[in-house]
């Protein structure tokens, strides 16, 4: 599994899809979000939106560098 | 005041671990784990800043991030992540025999995730040798050995800098010394854990102890559950391309 290989970025998307599936299910189960308030499901999602906005920034800047000519 | 007295003997007679501030244990739990799941929050952000430097000179330079990360040994990362979800899983059956009040069971499932934690830094340690004996230790981190790879030993393609190579040692030593750091601490805390069970702390009245060690246990778990194809299975495939 490890070794084969999918087509251009796939390999990376497969994965961390497996990635995000293990980690959701730790989680939902053993850390026994699905059976908690929902109060801590709203932080986690804070966290995790949150983390989305470093990402997103972050790199539509490095992405877009190169754009513009250094003067 | 006699109304005072009143309330504060039943609420005493409640449980003898209910603090004062609140009003009964589930209220005294669901709040100790909300704040157990704030400290995590800040976790996540701390590891989140590592994981956008890897992902941004991941991007800037895959073909050198390809060849380092083909130097990791796959088969003991592998194991590991075996070695860490198998932990996450008796740490969850910890937590669950504390609730229902099986404590002789929450104390061998507590050794064993112990055990477990231990196993994962022996392997680790056995890979942070190999890297030792082969000079892949970035900078000057270790006197007198430098980090300086046989090209051969690497597989480093010609005209390739090898500072971009040291890059990704670098992020590998840093994120996985992290979470070696977090993994030592854990079996710390899961000790301290183990002895109040000996000494018959928890019941499945209380156990808010337990619960949060565990929490604490699977995010460490987590952490490991995306370092490993980040960082050793990524790119694997390019090893064809570059041989």
């Amino acid at each position: 599994m490890a070794f084969y290989n999918f087509p251009g970025p796939l390999n990376a998307v497969v994965a961390l899809t497996i990635a995000v599936i293990k980690a959701t299910l730790v989680i939902l189960y053993f850390m026994h979000v699905r059976y908690s308030p929902r109060l801590i499901a709203l932080v986690i999602g804070a966290a995790l939106f949150w983390m989305a906005i470093l990402f997103a920034l972050t790199i539509s800047d490095y992405s877009t560098r190169a754009w513009l000519p250094v003067s | 005041m006699a109304e005072d007295l009143a309330t504060t003997q039943e609420h005493a007679a409640t449980h003898s671990a209910l603090q004062h501030h609140f009003e009964n244990m589930e209220q005294q739990r669901e709040a100790g784990t909300l704040g157990m799941w704030v400290f995590l929050v800040t976790e996540i952000m701390f590891f989140g800043g590592m994981f956008l430097a890897y992902t941004l000179y991941r991007s800037k330079y895959p073909e050198a991030f390809a060849v380092a990360s083909n130097h990791l040994d796959i088969k003991l990362g592998g194991i590991n992540t075996a070695v860490l979800i198998v932990s996450s899983f008796t740490m969850a059956m910890a937590v669950f025999s504390t609730q229902v009040g099986k404590k002789r069971n929450s104390i061998i499932f507590l050794l064993m995730t112990m055990a477990l934690g231990l196993t994962f830094l022996g392997i680790k340690a056995i890979e942070y040798h190999d890297k030792y004996r082969d000079s892949l230790i970035p900078g000057t981190l270790i006197p007198g050995r430098p980090f300086n790879p046989s090209p051969h030993e690497l597989h480093l393609p010609p005209g390739m800098p090898i500072g971009n190579v040291e890059l990704f040692y670098w992020i590998y030593f840093a994120m996985t010394g992290m979470h070696a750091l977090h993994m030592i601490i854990g079996v710390g805390i899961l000790s301290v854990i183990t002895i109040l069970a000996v000494r018959g702390r928890f019941s499945p009245e209380y156990h808010a102890p337990v619960e949060i060690s565990g929490l604490y246990w699977h995010f460490v778990d987590i952490v490991w559950i995306f370092l490993f194809p980040l960082l050793y299975l990524l790119g694997r495939h390019l090893a064809g391309h570059l041989g």
